[in-house]
């Protein structure tokens, strides 16, 4: 299983990167979202782990780019959003095939573990 | 003596009544009594024509009747008929009593020789001449026969011609019977004492069966000539001498056949009885009255010249003016008339005088009044005069506050004043005969001139503000009021604008709404900057926690001494008192702002009370708390799910803060109570006083600081639960017992059609 992580804080990505290969998980990361949007396009990630509050390109455009490009469907992605449940914005985006779920920062690693493999 | 005379008269006509009376009686009496004996001759005569005609099976004829062989046939016959009669057979023929049967039967010939009887000495006998007359003529005969000479009254013969098969008479048949039936003591029957009704032929002979009486003409007076005259065929109604010298009222009717007159004789003295003694009874009261009214006019001349006199005087002195006269007043309880009339007067005196000083009083009254109206009056035009200028000094208020603007219907100007010259900086001269146009701003669009137009044609009143535009280009806004002015016809003839210079007041209102725009955009700012720190502050936290959990996977990462553990765990502890502690501020700054938005979902009940337990057990762990849920099966709730969630999250963690250790109990319960769905959280904690209970939703407040300091927490969490709760349009409070625990409630509608049970997949 190889898994994406996009993100543009160095601590969480480092965070996450120790912890998923601790659990035995394949992750390529990158804390530009440029690059993250380059990279889901190039490769075919099993799961992609993706920051809604990023600087110049959030979360939220990634997915939108997907969506009008007609991959987003083919990916498995889960957001992290610090507002996760008040916003509409993320429930709408949860409706959207492709998104696999929403945590909420702080992430408790369990529930990525639950999120990533279920 | 006009009474007298006046009773003569009556007396008159009540005799005349009277007699009339009387007489009709007797009329009455007289045709009853013709009738019976009308009757009774009719029977009579009948019955003889019918002897007559059962003579003819003999065969007889005037030579047989005069055989002797014949005769003695005849005499059987005869006996035979008489015994027949005598017993009841002749009843038949209407037998009108036995008085009156039948006393002798005889048959006589042509010259009147009687040939055979059932009276034997009557046979050889010839019939006296005025039988033979009477009887051709009349077939009946009164009187009897009885050898050589008629008897007198108590009979009357029937007879009847015997006739041969040619027609030919050739003998007579005869019934002699009582005249008891026609009798005047069986005809005045039914009359008064005295009175008497009876037969009289034509030879003015009474017709009676009483030997006793006369029978002669004599016992009538000659000179009344009555029966004669009643035979020629009057109706006699007379007052008379009578035979028997009485003076009476008779009356005579002559029978249908004309051979007998029948007469009524009342006495005169009880016809008039009544009279006589209402006679004497009126002279009573005649004389009785004289001797009153002689009293009468002794007592007048007595009591009525001098007070008439003395009233004549007094009006005397009343006509000359002088109201101030005495009168004798009288008592009101007199009677008399006179002193009543007295009273009449002197009451009609005071009243005159009366009057006299209420006319007085009147005419003051009514000038007063007239002067009142006058002065009314000059008042009124004052105010009018004052109305007139307040209306002029309108005009000019109005001239001068506003500016006017007046077109035709075609929407020329034909009138502005001064100040809508000043506003638009254009002199008179450049505004009349223009199209108000000339002002336009360009600033509204179209549809707000074409609904200011249609409401002016529809004889409506415009309101609103314009922006105009002035001659130099500047800009101006005016409040406009626009009338039409209507024509009898009702359709407008001119547009009058009322414009108020509001420039002032708009620029104002744009420099608010400018403001408004700044806040609205702080306030934009602040959400953003809120998002922001949600953000900001929450991601230091992640690699903290993440790194406190990766450093407690000690199956992953490698094992830790108990101090590095519980080091670990206090700051993992403390980390998630922090992200708390963000959350609950944000939310906090959230309903302030009300900004909290909601997500409402539909999901199902058992899934959200299985999680929420699920969740919240590790909380339940350290303290060793019972804790339970309870809710009604397949039940889907619309709401916001997370936000609910959070509520009792929220009220958990209270309840496990504040439950005993051990034996702490927590309980949650669902329950439907009418459209509503109840959540409720039990904990047997320490409770809530009751003073403290209406704080308690308020910020930063709890029950005591050192609660604060040993549970921690921002005591914003209730804050929160009231805030989410009524922003889901739910109500919460609490039911709280100090020392026996405390159950908050949260209520939530829950239409009904939404709580639709879930279909078994």
């Amino acid at each position: 299983m190889k898994i994406l992580i996009v993100d543009d804080n160095q601590d969480i990505t480092g965070l996450l990167s120790k912890f998923l290969k601790a659990k035995g998980f394949d992750n390529v990361v990158t804390n530009d979202p440029r690059v993250g949007l380059e990279r889901i396009k190039e490769e075919k990630f099993d799961v992609v782990l993706l920051d809604i509050s990023m600087p110049e390109l959030s979360g939220i455009d990634i997915i939108q780019t997907l969506e009008r490009e007609k991959i987003l469907q083919d990916q498995k992605i889960v957001i992290f959003s610090a507002t996760a449940f008040t916003t509409s914005q993320v429930n709408d985006l949860l409706k959207k095939d492709g998104i696999q779920g929403c945590l909420k920062k702080p992430i408790q690693l369990n529930e990525l573990l639950t999120a990533i493999t279920s | 003596m006009p009474i007298m005379i006046l009773e003569g008269i009556s007396i008159t006509e009540i005799s005349d009544d009277l007699v009339d009376q009387k007489e009709a009686g007797l009329d009455s009496s007289l045709i009853s009594k013709i009738s019976d004996i009308e009757h009774y001759f009719d029977t009579r005569q009948t019955q003889t024509k019918l002897f007559a005609s059962t003579f003819l099976p003999l065969q007889l004829d005037e030579n047989k009747i005069n055989e002797q062989a014949t005769l003695d046939k005849i005499q059987i016959q005869i006996d035979s008929i008489l015994v027949e009669t005598r017993s009841n057979a002749l009843n038949n023929f209407g037998e009108i009593d036995s008085k009156s049967s039948i006393e002798t039967i005889f048959i006589s010939n042509l010259d009147g020789e009687i040939l055979a009887s059932t009276q034997r000495e009557l046979v050889g006998h010839k019939l006296p001449q005025d039988f033979m007359e009477q009887t051709s003529e009349k077939n009946y005969f009164f009187g009897g026969l009885q050898k050589n000479r008629i008897f007198s009254h108590n009979f009357v013969t029937f007879s009847a011609d015997l006739v041969d098969f040619d027609g030919n008479k050739y003998g007579m048949i005869s019934l002699q019977t009582s005249l008891s039936a026609i009798e005047p003591s069986d005809l005045s029957n039914g009359l008064e004492n005295n009175n008497q009704i009876f037969l009289v032929d034509s030879f003015s002979r009474q017709i009676t069966s009483n030997p006793e009486v006369k029978y002669s003409t004599q016992n009538w007076n000659a000179e009344t000539n009555l029966i004669d005259r009643c035979f020629a065929g009057q109706i006699i109604s007379e007052q008379y001498v009578n035979k028997d010298g009485t003076e009476v009222l008779g009356l005579l009717k002559l029978l249908e056949d004309g051979n007998l007159c029948i007469v009524g004789e009342i006495e005169l003295e009880q016809v008039f009885s009544p009279i006589y003694d209402l006679q004497f009874k009126l002279l009573m009261v005649f004389m009785f009255l004289l001797a009153g009214i002689v009293l009468l006019a002794f007592f007048f001349s007595k009591t009525i010249s001098s007070p008439i006199k003395k009233l004549s005087t007094t009006m005397n002195e009343i006509r000359k003016g002088n109201f101030n006269v005495n009168l004798d007043k009288k008592p009101d309880t007199s009677n008399n008339e006179l002193d009543q009339l007295t009273n009449g007067f002197e009451k009609l005196l005071t009243y005159v005088k009366s009057t006299q000083d209420n006319l007085k009083g009147l005419v003051r009254v009514q000038t007063k009044k007239l002067e009142d109206s006058n002065k009314a009056l000059v008042e009124n035009m004052n105010l009018i005069k004052k109305q007139q200028e307040d209306l002029s000094n309108f005009k000019e208020a109005l001239d001068k506050s506003a500016n006017v603007l007046i077109t035709d219907t075609e929407g020329n100007i034909i009138y502005v004043n001064d100040d809508f010259c000043k506003v638009s900086k254009f002199s008179r001269e450049e505004l009349l005969g223009q199209n108000p146009r000339i002002v336009n701003s360009n600033y509204h669009d179209k549809p707000f001139f074409k609904d200011m137009w249609d409401t002016l044609t529809q004889g409506k009143t415009w309101k609103g503000d314009i922006k105009n535009k002035a001659k130099d280009g500047s800009f101006y806004w005016s409040k406009a009021t626009i009338s039409p002015l209507l024509g009898d016809d009702g359709k407008p003839e001119q547009f009058i604008a009322i414009l108020t210079d509001i420039t002032n007041q708009k620029i104002l209102e744009e420099k608010l709404s400018e403001a408004l725009k700044n806040v609205k955009e702080s306030e934009l700012k602040k959400e953003e900057f809120s998002s922001m720190m949600t953000h900001e502050l929450n991601t230091p936290l992640v690699p903290i926690k993440g790194y406190c959990e990766m450093l407690k996977d000690l199956d992953t990462f490698g094992s830790l001494n108990d101090d590095q553990l519980d080091f670990i765990n206090k700051i993992e502890s403390n980390a998630t008192l922090l992200e708390r502690l963000i959350s609950d501020l944000l939310d906090v700054q959230k309903l302030d702002m009300q900004k909290m938005s909601f997500l409402i979902t539909e999901f199902s009940l058992e899934e959200f009370m299985d999680e929420l337990k699920e969740n919240n057990m590790h909380l339940m762990k350290n303290k060793n708390i019972k804790f339970n849920v309870k809710y009604p099966q397949k039940l889907m709730l619309k709401t916001d799910k997370q936000r609910l969630r959070q509520v009792l999250d929220n009220l958990i963690r209270n309840s496990v803060d504040f439950v005993p250790s051990p034996d702490g109990k927590i309980l949650v319960e669902a329950k439907i109570k009418e459209s509503n769905i109840i959540f409720s959280v039990h904990d047997n904690g320490p409770g809530i006083p009751k003073e403290k209970q209406s704080s308690i939703f308020k910020k930063f407040y709890q029950i005591d600081t050192s609660h604060t300091r040993k549970h921690g927490g921002t005591g914003l969490g209730l804050v929160i639960c009231k805030g989410i709760t009524e922003g889901l349009k739910g109500k919460i409070w609490l039911e709280s017992e100090f020392g026996k625990g405390t159950s908050f409630f949260i209520c939530l509608p829950a239409p009904e059609k939404k709580l639709v049970v879930k279909e078994a997949a």
